[in-house]
């Protein structure tokens, strides 16, 4: 994976990271997609971030199966009233 | 009459709590998976996830009573996860200092070669980065498993660590560099 280069602008390396998480207000919104028009650092750091979280998505759709249930029912307390295995 | 498959997982718990077990059993077959992939993506070994999911499913059936029905149950499960897996890494490993006071860095990627070959991990790229979430501390495994994967957004993350807004952004941030790190000295 390239290094994180160039360098955002000062100050925006968390705005890019609250803009993906959609934590930016609307009004910080708009100001920060106005700077994205004109500004190459930020788009290509935009750009890396979103591959990241694009890449950790793919993790949580990879599922490796799994089967707790006949263990997990053999272990649950035996309900009140059960007679004793012999 | 509705099949058991059917019934919401609130009418499960409450056929549950009137004294029935049986029905626990579709519980825990619709929420396994969520449970242990919670589990497992912060824990190297998927005997030790394995083993974590079924105390969730234990520690939830003891704690059933105190479930409030119109909250779903998954989230309820996934943060028992999240939880007793860190508790049980604390348990296992020393804590690696991130300031390098030995002059390293406290981050390695983990040896996952002892593993069986997950059958659905299969790019490279996937098994890089769960080396790279496996070599974060526990407390940034945790954000990145919260935000990433839990969904939660920065006020729910706040809420379940106990953090102020600020420490989690600043905590999460410096989660996603630490991995950014990790992965390009994959390459």
């Amino acid at each position: 994976m390239p290094p994180l280069n160039p360098a955002p602008c000062p100050g925006r390396e968390e705005t890019i990271q609250l803009f993906l998480d959609r934590e930016l207000t609307q009004p910080e919104r708009e100001n920060f997609l106005a700077h994205l028009e004109s500004c190459f650092n930020c788009q290509q750091r935009l750009q890396q971030w979103q591959t990241l979280f694009a890449e950790l998505d793919t993790l949580k759709a990879a599922v490796e199966p799994v089967d707790l249930a006949d263990q997990v029912m053999v272990r649950l307390p035996q309900p009140a009233g059960a007679s004793q295995a012999c | 009459m509705a099949s058991a498959d059917q019934l919401t997982d609130a009418q499960l718990v409450t056929q549950i709590l009137s004294g029935d077990q049986r029905p626990f059993r579709l519980l825990v077959e619709r929420h396994q998976q969520a449970v242990f992939n919670a589990a497992y993506r912060l824990m190297a070994q998927r005997e030790a996830a394995a083993d974590v999911a079924q105390e969730v499913f234990l520690k939830a059936y003891q704690a059933l009573a105190s479930f409030q029905l119109d909250k779903p149950l998954a989230p309820w499960l996934c943060r028992m996860a999240i939880n007793l897996a860190l508790n049980r890494l604390k348990q296992q490993r020393p804590v690696i200092s991130l300031d390098g006071d030995d002059g390293e860095s406290g981050l390695d990627l983990p040896d996952l070669s002892a593993e069986p070959q997950a059958q659905v991990l299969q790019t490279e790229r996937q098994q890089a980065l769960r080396r790279a979430i496996l070599a974060l501390p526990p407390e940034q495994r945790e954000v990145i498993e919260l935000r990433h994967f839990q969904e939660q957004s920065y006020e729910e993350i706040a809420v379940s660590l106990n953090l102020s807004l600020a420490n989690v952004k600043s905590r999460l941030f410096r989660a996603r560099q630490n991995l950014r790190h990790l992965l390009e000295k994959e390459i």
